[in-house]
């Protein structure tokens, strides 16, 4: 087992394209980290430069005590399992999971009961004379894995495995990952853009975009107190409200043509330069609906209803026509176009900085 | 009933398509039958008419012509005899094939996997040497050839076969590779193997029809080729093509002994292309099932 290092890693591509900006993640020993981001922001190029596929403009990468920068992926000593899963079509399960162990030319007798050690454990023992091409797509990610495990590495590297799979195979495969990751205690860096996978299964979250590292922590972390703008809109469903404001006396954050007015205490007042273009944010579950509103309460109206069966989300529309979503038990039945009130959970509130993006608090 | 009238219109498609398929094959097949006629039958035979098309029926058949054409003694002088031409014709085209479907194939996996500076311009000069009829080559490549001392030899010819079908096995092999998507190798090289044994194990059989298909293409071209082999090589290292047109020059034409040659010399062809007939179609049909 190993921890994995990456320091100040910068890809640029052909065409002057920055992939990876400065970034630099670690990983424990035996740690299950995620690297969340939407396509495009860096995260697969990262973990290829980790497995050697791809050689980082800058930047150092450790495995484990070693410097890989220049190592080739062969001698890193670790397994990548693919979004395609890149079985080898012209080879049976077996030999697809046998092929490592050829690779390190271990006698015959040692292949054959590894390779079952680990068809038993991923329940593949049946499938292990097919072709790939005569494999369900949830078979083809167990012998995948079986290829990955097989050869017992000191770091997994796992591109979108679960990206291909229907819904429900998905959410069977998470729960096995997670409890093998665990059984085998491997270092793991996954990469997925499925903000579910990574709050489920991530001990740690690295969230990306643009190439550059947003934020790391583990997942409640990352929820509740997003470091940046870009991490606060990202993670969570229905998505985080967002509302350009500015500080004013009182003190209270109003908005531009300032029909929306809510007043803060000092302590966050105080941590908020004045007059200053800042985003407010709060999630939809900090939005407390009362159908009697009192004293204090923002009035609104109900505009959209989205009954999801254990929860509903209402679409509210308060003064100066901004919508904000929160979120309400089912027993709370309310209409379009029904009057209500709306007290925000101060204690939760987001702010954060237009020019930098970053959480002010 | 309409069940019947099914039946009927179903029977009548079947009929309709199975002349159409048979009239197809007859089309193609025929001239394959009146060459095999022609070498089985006495000089007199070929010509007479009306034509005889039965064996032992209308005409009695002769393997004559077949012993003629095999003997190294009965036709042109000691070099130059049917058994040498195909042999030569066997060598050239066989070494050609083989070389040129490595090279190609080395060359078309760097093109399709690495980022080679200029590739566009690259595969369009590659392309390009095709362009031209190659007739049009035919006098400067006669001085090249004669400034070398190519001519007559087994490197000269080979070496033009190569080059002429290089072009081909390239772009060919480019579009297989591209298909084939470069995480197999990335698996391998994660797995413990260098890129090279990653090729050798994992591309390489996955490539091999369309490998085959390519070989099928070039081995063709290089039998056929009549042009050059007739001007550059007209004392030694001859090949099948020119030698059957020198047998029209003596008198009168041959046209047996000539169906007789033919017919030897297609078989290692029809052959080998029937062997490869699956991969062959896979090869071609590549693109088309992958993801």
């Amino acid at each position: 087992m190993a921890e994995i290092r990456i320091q100040n890693l910068v890809k640029i591509f052909p065409g002057n394209t920055r992939a990876v900006d400065d970034v630099s993640i670690h990983v424990a020993d035996g740690e299950f980290l995620v690297l969340l981001g939407p396509s495009g922001c860096g995260k697969t190029t990262t973990l290829r430069c980790v497995a050697g596929l791809e050689r980082q403009t800058s930047g150092d990468i450790y495995i484990g005590k070693r410097l890989v920068n220049a190592m080739p992926p062969a001698d890193r000593d670790i397994a990548f399992v693919f979004q395609f899963y890149a079985l080898y079509p012209h080879l049976s399960a077996y030999d697809n999971i046998a092929f490592p162990l050829k690779a390190a030319r271990l006698p015959k007798a040692e292949v054959d009961q590894r390779v079952h050690q680990v068809a038993e454990m991923l329940k593949i023992n049946h499938l292990l004379d097919r072709r790939p091409k005569r494999l369900s797509s949830g078979e083809q990610q167990r012998v995948a894995l079986g290829r990955a495990i097989v050869r017992r590495p000191q770091v997994f590297l796992l591109d979108e495995p679960l990206t291909n799979m229907d819904a429900s195979l998905r959410a069977d495969m998470r729960v096995e990952l997670k409890h093998l990751q665990q059984e085998l205690g491997v270092t793991t860096l996954y990469v997925t853009h499925d903000q579910t996978e990574a709050m489920v299964m991530g001990q740690k979250v690295a969230v990306m975009d643009a190439g550059k590292l947003q934020q790391v922590g583990t997942p409640l972390e990352v929820y509740n107190h997003p470091a940046t703008l870009f991490v606060a809109g990202f993670i969570g469903s229905p998505p985080m409200n967002i509302l350009d404001v500015t500080l004013e006396a009182g003190p209270s954050l109003v908005n531009s043509d300032g029909a929306f007015r809510l007043p803060v205490d000092t302590a966050l007042a105080e941590k908020c330069p004045p007059r200053t273009p800042l985003k407010m944010g709060i999630r939809s579950e900090d939005l407390h609906i009362t159908s009697d509103p009192t004293a204090g309460d923002m009035p609104a109206e109900v505009y959209v209803v989205e009954p999801l069966g254990d929860e509903t989300i209402y679409s509210l529309r308060f003064a100066g026509n901004h919508l904000m979503l929160a979120k309400a038990p089912p027993t709370l039945d309310l209409k379009v176009g029904d009057k209500v009130g709306v007290r925000f959970e101060r204690s939760r509130l987001h702010i954060f900085d237009v020019a930098t993006g970053k959480a002010l608090r | 009933m309409s069940t019947s009238r099914f039946k009927v219109s179903y029977v009548a498609g079947q009929i309709v398509s199975w002349l159409l398929v048979a009239l197809t094959l007859f089309f193609f097949l025929f001239p394959f039958y009146w060459m095999f006629l022609a070498s089985i039958k006495q000089p007199g035979d070929v010509t007479s008419l009306p034509p005889r098309f039965i064996p032992f029926v209308q005409f009695k058949p002769t393997l004559e012509n077949y012993a003629i054409v095999l003997s190294t003694s009965a036709m042109g002088s000691r070099q130059n005899t049917f058994p040498w031409a195909l042999l030569n014709s066997i060598l050239v085209g066989g070494t050609a094939t083989v070389v040129a479907v490595i090279l190609g194939t080395l060359t078309a996996y760097a093109f399709s996997r690495f980022r080679v500076k200029g590739e566009a311009d690259l595969l369009f000069f590659i392309l390009s040497t095709r362009m031209l009829p190659p007739v049009v080559v035919l006098i400067p490549i006669f001085l090249m050839f004669t400034d070398l001392g190519l001519p007559n030899t087994f490197v000269g010819i080979t070496l033009l076969y190569i080059t002429s079908g290089l072009p081909f096995v390239v772009w060919m092999m480019k579009g297989f590779f591209d298909e084939i998507p470069h995480e197999y190798e990335e698996a391998a090289m994660v797995d413990g193997y260098s890129r090279l044994e990653a090729v050798w194990k994992i591309v390489i059989p996955e490539a091999f029809p369309a490998m085959l298909a390519t070989a099928v293409f070039v081995l063709i071209m290089a039998w056929n080729e009549f042009v050059f082999v007739t001007l550059l090589n007209k004392q030694s290292w001859g090949t099948v093509p020119p030698f059957l047109y020198q047998i029209i020059g003596y008198g009168r034409t041959e046209w047996s002994r000539m169906a007789a040659a033919a017919i030897i010399y297609i078989t290692p062809i029809v052959v080998f292309t029937f062997a490869v007939r699956n991969h062959l179609l896979r090869g071609v049909t590549f693109g088309a099932v992958r993801r």
